[in-house]
């Protein structure tokens, strides 16, 4: 095709948006609505995702070692830990750190005596309390290691917490489909309402591709300026929503950070950088997918002639 | 050259359209398909320009059989042939020379060449001075001639008529059957499908009479009731 017969066909399909100006301007409002709610989800879903993400490296587990434990054999171990590829970070606690960490995150605020605590300095209560912290590489990690652990001559017991590791990934996955379940409904409605849009612009110029066929136009000739139409309105559809979740999801980051910060103390946002960098392509995609492909069903029955 | 060999066509509800249709016409001769409304003359159009396909035999032109034609190549087959309605189909939104011109615009015939060609097909159809006329300021006659024009500008070597004279008086029937003469002239293979008797034997050309669709009669030369 040549390039004098796209450019025309392009100044028709601009005319064909407005040609059919309210019917074009409900395909423009739903795909904009849909897109908002796609937006929302969006963003919904790949927060959760990446706190999910994030919180693998909080479901460590602990791998108590059996007392008396040799210095060679905790060598051996961490070989052992540092040969799998699940396993993202461990660290090595003794005992005698162990109750450190325990006079100081426990008993800090208490007066005790200096004889007793001399006592208890001399007689580790946490001499059984050597361990291993492990943080798996995913969430789905965790089963294997703890199965190694389990297996483990130098390990008296492992403490996990299942649940969490579950209950998150379970969350996430359930997000997603949800979320995947809304979008691909709203698309189906975007598509179902760009169809009639452009069955309309058809209808007006049955006439006109009727003659067309007749005198030897080309089916791509004859479909370009609705494909052209189609993808006008896909893109007109996708401003509104991508500056609206731009501001909105912007704004909300700002307003959480700073009014709740016990929020946001526990959970990162992903930046508005990062969402942008994923949804625009998505939504100009989708639009004008959603309009080419609209355009081509309506298309259809009157090019065959 | 165009050669219909044993072509039936019969339409949904068991319709007979055309049956164990063949024939023959040869390169620049004018012909009339005649019959009563419903006869298959139509369908036979129809077929000829590859609108429908079927349902048994083969309809070859220039020795292509367009049965086998891919979808694709059917736009091709149509460049090589003006087609003419009784409703004119004309772009009211165009005046006479755009409407013309819409017919290479689409063939993406370069500018240049569209300039030239359209007032040469106007003037071979005496419309030269109505180019800037809309459709619905000129009158019926001058409508199909436009039509006519629009059909030839890119010189085709094949002209399809179906009932081009349906909504004319005798006068303006008379005017258009000159044209189409014109053209026949030219070297062009004119095909008119007409139940239109004075427009049939004033012309004294090839007839050949459908019936229920099928050839009761094939005349070289003749009237719309001429016997062999």
């Amino acid at each position: 095709m040549k390039i004098r017969t796209v450019g025309r066909c392009m100044k028709d399909g601009f005319k064909g948006v407005f040609r059919n100006g309210l019917m074009s301007l409900a395909s423009i409002g739903t795909i904009t609505a849909c897109l908002i709610i796609l937006g929302i989800v969006f963003c919904l879903v790949m927060n959760v995702r990446s706190f999910a993400d994030s919180m693998n490296g909080t479901l460590g587990m602990v791998a108590w070692l059996k007392s008396g434990i040799t210095d060679a054999e905790i060598t051996e171990m961490e070989a052992q830990l540092d040969a799998r590829d699940d396993i993202g970070d461990y660290r090595y606690v003794s005992a005698e750190e162990a109750w450190e960490i325990f006079k100081n995150d426990m008993l800090g605020g208490y007066e005790i005596s200096d004889m007793l605590m001399e006592d208890l300095n001399n007689d580790n209560p946490l001499k059984n309390s050597a361990n291993i912290e492990i943080y798996p590489k995913a969430a789905g990690d965790q089963a294997g290691i703890v199965d190694f652990l389990n297996n483990c001559p130098y390990v008296r017991k492992v403490s996990y917490s299942q649940n969490a590791s579950r209950a998150l990934s379970s969350f996430a996955a359930l997000v997603t489909y949800v979320g995947a379940a809304l979008i691909g409904f709203l698309i189906f409605i975007a598509l179902l309402l760009i169809t009639n849009t452009i069955k309309l612009s058809v209808y007006i110029r049955k006439r006109e591709i009727n003659i067309m066929k007749y005198i030897g136009a080309t089916d791509a000739f004859v479909r370009l300026p609705f494909v052209i139409e189609g993808m006008l309105i896909g893109v007109l559809g996708a401003v509104i929503p991508t500056l609206l979740i731009y501001i909105g999801y912007d704004s909300l980051i700002r307003v959480v950070e700073s009014r709740f910060a016990a929020i946001s103390s526990l959970f990162e946002f992903l930046s508005v950088g990062e969402i942008m960098r994923l949804l625009i392509p998505i939504f100009l995609i989708l639009s004008v997918g959603v309009g080419v492909l609209g355009s081509s069903i309506s298309m259809r029955k009157h090019l065959k002639v | 050259m165009i050669e219909l060999k044993d072509v039936t066509k019969v339409y949904e509800g068991n319709v007979t359209g055309v049956e164990h249709i063949n024939l023959q016409i040869e390169d620049g001769e004018f012909v009339f398909i005649v019959g009563e409304s419903g006869s298959g003359k139509s369908t036979l159009l129809k077929l000829l320009m590859r609108e429908l396909l079927p349902d048994e035999g083969s309809i070859f032109i220039d020795g292509k059989d367009i049965t086998k034609l891919r979808r694709s190549k059917v736009a091709e087959l149509r460049r090589n042939m003006g087609i003419v309605f009784q409703d004119y189909r004309l772009l009211s939104s165009r005046t006479v020379y755009e409407n013309v011109a819409f017919a290479l615009e689409v063939i993406e015939v370069p500018p240049k060449k569209i300039q030239r060609s359209v007032p040469a097909a106007l003037n071979l159809v005496g419309l030269a001075h109505k180019a800037k006329s809309m459709p619905n300021g000129i009158s019926g006659g001058e409508q199909q001639r436009t039509a006519i024009a629009r059909a030839i500008v890119n010189n085709p070597a094949l002209v399809l008529a179906d009932e081009p004279t349906g909504n004319l008086d005798p006068r303006n029937s008379e005017e258009i059957m000159d044209v189409l003469d014109a053209v026949n002239r030219r070297g062009t293979t004119v095909i008119v499908a007409t139940h239109d008797r004075d427009i049939v034997d004033e012309m004294q050309k090839r007839v050949i009479h459908i019936e229920d669709g099928v050839i009761v009669r094939d005349s070289q030369e003749g009237g719309y009731d001429d016997e062999d």
